[in-house]
C-alpha cells in the first residue's frame, strides 16, 4: 500500500542550514495493516503523517501509494489520489463549529464526485452505523469530546478511502473514550482498511500489529 | 479625561496604518457632509434680513382672475400702501432691479444695481459700514439727486480707499457721488449675488433716460409706471396669516385709486422673500430647498457608509484586542471605563478625521465657488459672489457634530461588543469563529451586514450620480437646433452711454452692415435675446381667429411666446432654417410704420394653428401694446424650432417681430462667420472689436464671445454639470468606501477562517473549491446587498425625479451600470482575499500548539 524511499523532509534554518524534521525513511506498510506510529514529542511523527495524507508536499524522496509514484505527481493529480484513498484524523477533531454533525459530515463527499443522492445516503449510513442519527442537527460545542471525535473519524472514512491516518485520535479524549475509537479502528481494519495512527499510549499501539519508532526525524526501530 | 486622551493617542500611534485609513475614511464622510453643509449653510440657510427675518415679506399684487396676471407696482400704489397699511406694515419699501454701465468711456462695466427706497436699509435692520444711506429727499421720484451707496464687495474691488465715500463714480454715463458704504454680507434678499450698487429712487427717470425695455415711461410720478417691488416689515406680533386676512381691505384701498383705462380689479398677496429670484410673482424656493436636503441627505449616506465602514474595522481590531480588553477587566477595570476608553479613542479619531475632511471641505468649495464666479462673470454682469463658504462657528460647530455623530455610529458598537468578551475564552485566546453559530447567522454577521449595507447605499449614490450624469450627457448632446459653432455673439448695451435713441439705432444697424461685409462672414443680424442667455422675455400669445375674452375672471388664453425682436438674416445667423414664408425686410427692421409682422416656428404654428397653414395668419397680444400700437400680427414665416434653454422644453415657443417693433438699448450681434473651426472663431475676435469701434469709438461693446462658448456657459448647463459633479463624488466616495470595507472584511475572514480553510483542505478541498467557498459568500451578500440597493436607488430616483434632466428616474442604464459597477468593484474586493485562502497552508492552519 505504501513505500516510502530516503524520505526526508527539512525546514531551512538560516541560511545554507537546514533543520531535518525526517531523515532517510524507508518504509512499507501493506494493505490491510494496522501501523501505530510512537516516539516523543518532536520526532516528526505529525510530519510523516501529514506527508502520507498529502497535506505537505516540500518533501524529497520516493513515496508509491498503491504503486503510485506521488513523487512524480502535479499537485492536481496528487489530490485526486488522496481524495480517492485517504481519510483523515486529527487530535483536536478538528470539526466546523458552526456546521452541524450532519453537515460535517457531508464536507468530504462535497470535494469528491458523489451526486447528492449518494451523499445523502452515505451520510444517513454513516450516522446509523457510528450511532448518531440523533445527534445529526447538534453543533460540535454541543458534543463531548469522544462524540465529536466519533463524528471525526466517520468523516475521516465517509468517502470509503482505502487507507485511515489518524493523528494522536484519543490524545484529547478519557480512557473510555479512546478505547471506544481504539475498538472502531479495529473493527475497521478488520473490514480491510489500512490504518496508520500516531499515538503515545502502548496500550493503544497494542491495537495494531506493528510500532514504528521515531526519534528526531530517524526512523530507529520496527516492532512486528 | 486628559489621560484617556492620551492613551488613546499612544493606541492610534501604536497601528499608524490603521489610524490613517480611518482618518482618511472619516476625513472622506465628514469632508463631504462639512462641505455640503457649508454651501447649504451658505446659499440656504443663512438669513438674509439681518434684523428679525421672519417679519419681512415680499408684497404682490395680481389681477383677480385666473390667469394671476403679475405686475410690479406704482409709486403712487407704493405710497397708498405705505400710508395705509400700517395695519399690517409697520414698515414698507420699494427696490428695484436695474444694470447699470459703472465707469466712463472704455472702461465700462455692466454691474447690478438697485434702486431703493430709503427705507430699504432700517427696513432690513443694517446700518451702513461708513457714511451714510440715502434719505427721503433723494429717493423722491425724479429728485435726481445723484448720490450712490457702494457695495461692501464693489467698495473692495475699487481698492478699498478710505476717501472712496465722497469720491464721483460714473453711472450710465454721469457722475454720482458716493455717500456710503454698505455693511460686507449685505445683499439686499438674493442669497447669492449682491448688487454693486443702491441707488437712490430718485435717480430713475435718469438713469433710465433713453430706454427702457417696453415703454416710454420713466418719469416714477407717471401712475402706469409699473416698476417697484415692494417688500414689508409686518408689524410685531403678526403672523403671515393675520397679514394676510387684512389684505383685502388693504387691495381696495389700492384699486380705488387706479388711473383711467383700469386694467381690473387686483388683489394684493405677501410671501417671505425669495431667496434666489427678484420677480414680479410669488417665488418658490422649494425646488432649491429640496436640492439642498437631498445634498445634505446624500452626504449623510456618505458619512454613514464611512462610519459602518470604520466601524467593521474597529470590530476587526476589538477581536485583536480582545486578550488586552479581557485582561484589563480581569484586572478589575469597569466595563463602563473600558468603553470610554474607546469611545474616546473612536472621539479622536473622528476629530482628526474631522480636521482633514475640513480642509478637503474647503478646498472643494472654493473649486466650487471660482467656477460659479466665472460662469457668472461670463455673464458680462458684474456682482459681488456673498456665498461666504469660509468656515463659521456655526460650520464649525456642525462638522464637531457630524464628528459626534461618526463616534458614535462607528465605535459605540464595537466598544460594547469588545468589551462583552468572555474572560476565559480570551484570555486563552482561542481563535477561529466563536461555536455553533451556524452558517446562517455567519451569513448575517454585523459586520457582514454592515457590508451589505455599505454596498446598498453606495449603490444607491452610485445610481443617482449616473442620473445625474445621464442628464449631463443629454444636456450636452442635446440637439439646441441652432448651430453654435462658426458664431460670434457680440453684446452692446446703448444704455450705458449717452447717446439719443435714433442714433443708437443709427449704430446698431451700421455694425450689422460693417459686419456683414467683413471678409470671412456668411451673415450678421442683431436680436434682442440670444438663446441659452440668462434673461427672457416672454409675451402672450392668440391667434386672431379666437375671441378675446371680456370676462376678466377667465384664464389668459394666450399661449406663452419667447419674445426678440430681430433683423433680417437672423435665422441664417444662428444657423436656423425658414421653413415657409419669407423673413423680415429690412425696411420691417428699421422702420416702424410698417404692417405688423411676425415668424414663429414650426411648434407654435401647429400650436396655434393647429390645422391651416400658420403663414398668412393673424396673431395678436393678449396684453394689448399699452401705447395703444394696433394688436394684430401678420405671420409671415415659419422657421425650425430650437431651444432657448437647456432645462425647459416649456420655454421653446418664440415669436420674433422685427427689430423697430420695440425700443431696445440692449442688442445682441450675432455674426457667422464661413469657418467652423474655433481657433478661426476666436482669432475673428479681434477683428470684430477693431471694426465696431471704428464705426464710432463709443460704441458699448460689452463682450465678444463665441456662440458655442455661450452655450457652455449657460446656467442651466452648469446647474446639472454641477449636479453630476456632486454626486458623481458622492458616488465615487461611496464606491471607494464600500470596496475598502467589502476588502476589509473579506481578507479579515478569510484569516479568521484560515482553520476552518486549512481543514476543508485536509478534508479533500482543493484551491478551486476553497476559492470558491470564499467567492460564493462574497457573490451572494452582495447579490443580497445589490437587490437591496436596487430598492433603495429605485426610491431615492423617486425622491430625485423632480430635479432631474431628461432622464426617467427608473433608467434602467443608469441602473445596470451602477450595479454592474458596484458587483464588479465588490467581486474584485473579494477576488483577493479569497485567492489569499487558496494558499493557506493546511499545515500551518491545523497546527495548534
Ligand atoms: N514549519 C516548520 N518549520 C520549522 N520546523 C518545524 C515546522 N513544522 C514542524 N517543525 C519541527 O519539526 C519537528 C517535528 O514536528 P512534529 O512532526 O509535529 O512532531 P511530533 O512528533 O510531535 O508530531 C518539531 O521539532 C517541529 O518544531
Ligand atoms: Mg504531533
Amino acid at each position: 500500500m505504501i513505500k516510502l524511499r530516503r524520505l526526508e523532509r527539512r525546514y531551512p534554518l538560516g541560511k545554507e542550514k537546514f533543520f531535518y524534521v525526517l531523515r532517510d525513511i524507508n518504509l512499507d506498510i501493506e494493505e490491510g495493516e494496522f501501523v501505530s506510529v510512537m516516539g516523543p514529542s518532536g520526532a516528526g511523527k505529525s510530519t510523516l503523517l501529514h506527508i502520507l495524507g498529502m497535506h505537505d508536499s516540500g518533501w524529497a524522496g520516493e513515496y508509491f501509494l498503491a504503486e503510485t509514484a506521488v513523487h512524480h505527481l502535479k499537485p492536481k493529480e496528487r489530490a485526486t489520489l488522496r481524495n480517492e484513498q485517504i481519510g483523515f484524523v486529527f487530535q483536536q477533531y478538528h470539526l466546523l463549529d458552526d456546521l452541524t454533525v450532519y453537515e460535517n459530515l457531508d464536507i468530504p463527499l462535497s470535494y469528491r464526485r458523489y451526486s447528492k443522492g449518494e451523499r445523502a445516503a452515505l451520510v444517513a449510513d454513516m450516522l446509523d452505523r457510528f450511532q448518531i442519527v440523533g445527534k445529526k442537527d447538534l453543533y460540535p460545542s454541543q458534543l463531548s469530546g469522544g462524540q465529536q471525535q466519533l463524528v471525526g473519524v466517520a468523516r475521516a472514512i465517509i468517502a470509503e478511502p482505502k487507507l485511515l491516518l489518524a493523528d494522536e485520535p484519543t490524545g484529547n479524549l478519557h480512557s473510555s473514550q479512546g478505547e471506544e475509537i481504539m475498538e472502531l479502528f479495529r473493527k475497521l481494519n478488520d473490514e480491510g482498511m489500512t490504518i496508520v495512527q500516531v499515538t503515545h499510549s502502548e496500550k493503544n499501539a497494542s491495537y495494531g500489529k506493528r510500532i514504528i519508532q521515531l526519534r528526531d526525524g530517524w526512523l530507529v526501530r520496527e516492532n512486528r | 479625561m486628559m489621560n484617556d486622551l492620551k492613551f488613546a493617542f499612544r493606541q492610534l500611534r501604536k497601528s499608524p496604518g490603521f489610524a490613517a485609513i480611518a482618518m482618511i475614511t472619516l476625513a472622506l464622510g465628514i469632508g463631504v457632509n462639512s462641505a455640503v453643509f457649508a454651501l447649504i449653510n451658505g446659499a440656504v440657510l443663512r438669513p438674509m434680513v439681518p434684523l428679525r427675518a421672519n417679519e419681512v415679506v415680499r408684497v404682490f399684487t395680481a389681477r383677480q382672475n385666473a390667469s394671476h396676471d403679475y405686475r410690479q407696482f406704482s409709486h403712487a400704489e407704493y405710497r397708498e400702501l405705505s400710508q395705509n397699511g400700517s395695519e399690517i406694515f409697520a414698515d414698507l419699501a420699494a427696490d428695484e432691479f436695474a444694470i447699470v454701465g459703472i465707469g466712463r468711456d472704455h472702461d465700462i462695466r455692466r454691474s447690478f444695481a438697485f434702486l431703493t427706497s430709503e427705507n430699504f436699509f432700517s427696513l432690513m435692520g443694517v446700518r451702513p459700514l461708513v457714511g451714510r444711506f440715502y434719505n427721503a429727499e433723494e429717493c423722491r421720484p425724479n429728485a435726481n439727486l445723484q448720490v450712490v451707496v457702494a457695495s461692501y464687495g464693489f467698495w473692495k474691488r475699487m481698492g478699498d480707499g478710505n476717501d472712496f465715500v465722497g469720491s464721483n463714480v460714473q453711472i450710465n454715463g454721469r457722475p454720482y457721488t458716493v455717500i456710503g458704504i454698505a455693511p460686507e454680507g449685505f445683499s439686499g434678499v438674493s442669497a447669492l449675488v449682491a448688487p454693486d450698487v443702491w441707488l437712490p429712487l430718485g435717480v430713475h427717470a435718469q438713469l433710465n433716460s433713453a430706454f427702457t425695455g417696453s415703454g416710454t415711461l420713466h418719469d416714477l410720478d407717471e401712475p402706469k409706471n409699473y416698476t417697484l417691488n415692494l417688500i414689508a416689515r409686518m408689524r410685531s406680533g403678526l403672523s403671515v396669516e393675520m397679514a394676510k386676512s387684512r389684505l383685502p381691505t388693504l387691495a381696495h384701498q389700492v384699486n380705488s385709486i387706479q388711473p383711467s383705462g383700469f386694467e381690473g380689479a387686483r388683489d394684493l398677496q405677501i410671501q417671505r422673500p425669495s431667496r434666489f429670484s427678484i420677480a414680479n410673482s410669488p417665488q418658490d424656493d422649494g425646488p432649491i430647498t429640496l436640492v439642498a436636503t437631498l445634498l445634505m441627505g446624500m452626504a449623510a449616506v456618505v458619512l454613514f457608509v464611512a462610519s459602518l465602514n470604520l466601524a467593521n474595522m474597529l470590530l476587526a481590531r476589538g477581536t485583536t484586542r480582545a486578550k488586552e480588553i479581557a485582561l484589563r477587566l480581569a484586572l478589575g477595570a469597569s466595563r463602563w471605563r473600558i468603553v470610554r476608553q474607546l469611545l474616546f479613542e473612536g472621539l479622536l479619531l473622528a476629530i482628526l478625521g474631522g480636521a482633514l475632511g475640513l480642509i478637503i471641505s474647503l478646498w472643494c468649495n472654493d473649486l466650487l465657488l471660482h467656477s460659479l464666479g466665472r460662469l457668472l462673470a461670463s455673464g458680462s454682469v458684474n456682482f459681488s459672489l456673498i456665498v461666504n463658504l469660509h468656515p463659521n462657528a456655526f460650520v464649525l460647530c456642525i462638522t464637531f457634530l457630524f464628528c459626534l455623530i461618526a463616534t458614535v455610529l462607528f465605535s459605540l458598537g464595537p466598544a460594547l461588543t469588545a468589551t462583552k468578551t468572555d474572560l476565559v475564552n480570551d484570555l486563552k485566546q482561542q481563535p477561529g469563529e466563536p461555536a455553533g453559530v451556524g452558517r446562517f447567522s455567519r451569513f448575517f454577521a454585523p459586520r457582514h451586514i454592515s457590508v451589505m449595507a455599505q454596498i446598498a447605499l453606495s449603490l444607491m449614490l452610485l445610481f443617482s450620480a449616473g442620473l445625474f450624469f445621464r442628464g449631463a450627457l443629454k444636456a450636452s448632446a442635446l440637439n439646441p437646433g441652432f448651430v453654435a459653432a462658426g458664431g460670434l455673439v457680440t453684446e452692446l448695451d446703448f444704455s450705458l452711454v449717452k447717446k439719443e435713441q435714433p442714433e443708437a439705432r443709427r449704430l446698431m444697424f451700421a455694425a450689422v452692415q460693417r459686419a456683414r461685409e467683413l471678409p470671412g462672414v456668411q451673415s450678421a443680424a442683431l436680436a434682442t435675446m440670444v438663446p441659452y442667455g440668462n434673461f427672457t422675455y416672454a409675451r402672450r400669445i392668440m391667434s386672431m381667429r379666437e375671441a378675446l375674452p371680456t370676462d376678466p375672471k377667465v384664464p389668459d388664453p394666450g399661449v406663452s411666446a419667447l419674445f426678440t425682436a430681430t433683423t433680417p438674416g437672423y435665422f441664417d445667423a444662428i444657423g436656423v432654417k425658414l421653413l415657409r414664408g419669407r423673413d423680415f425686410a429690412q425696411a420691417e427692421a428699421e422702420n416702424k410704420d410698417t404692417t405688423s409682422v411676425a415668424i414663429i416656428d414650426d411648434e407654435m404654428a401647429r400650436k396655434l394653428f393647429p390645422n391651416t397653414e400658420a403663414v398668412g395668419q393673424h396673431i395678436r397680444y393678449t396684453q394689448p401694446p399699452k401705447d395703444g400700437s394696433p394688436n394684430d400680427l401678420i405671420v409671415v414665416g415659419v422657421v425650425s424650432s430650437h431651444r432657448h434653454d437647456v432645462q425647459n422644453d416649456t420655454l421653446n415657443q418664440p415669436l420674433f417681430v422685427p427689430l423697430a417693433q420695440v425700443d431696445t438699448a440692449d442688442v445682441f450681434l450675432h455674426v457667422r462667420l464661413a469657418t467652423k473651426d474655433r481657433n478661426a472663431v476666436v482669432a475673428f475676435v479681434p477683428t470684430l472689436r477693431r471694426i465696431l469701434r471704428s464705426i464710432d469709438p463709443d460704441l458699448p461693446v460689452i463682450s465678444i464671445d463665441p456662440f458655442a462658448d455661450l452655450l457652455e456657459k449657460s446656467v442651466g448647463l452648469w446647474v446639472i454639470r454641477v449636479g453630476a459633479l456632486l454626486f458623481g463624488v458622492f458616488g465615487a466616495i461611496a464606491l471607494l468606501l464600500a470596496v475598502v470595507g467589502v476588502y476589509g472584511v473579506k481578507a479579515y475572514a478569510v484569516a479568521r477562517r484560515s482553520r476552518e480553510i486549512g481543514i476543508r483542505m485536509a478534508l479533500g478541498a482543493r484551491r478551486g473549491d476553497v476559492f470558491r467557498l470564499i467567492m460564493r459568500q462574497g457573490a451572494l451578500q452582495t447579490a443580497l446587498a445589490v437587490a437591496i440597493g436596487v430598492f433603495l436607488s429605485l426610491s431615492a430616483g423617486r425622491v430625485l425625479a423632480q430635479i432631474l434632466y431628461e432622464v426617467s428616474p427608473t433608467d434602467p442604464f443608469a441602473l445596470i451600470s451602477a450595479s454592474l459597477l458596484l458587483a464588479t468593484a465588490a467581486l474584485l474586493a473579494c477576488f483577493f482575499p479569497a485567492r489569499r485562502a487558496t494558499r493557506v497552508d493546511p499545515i500551518v492552519a491545523l497546527r495548534t500548539e
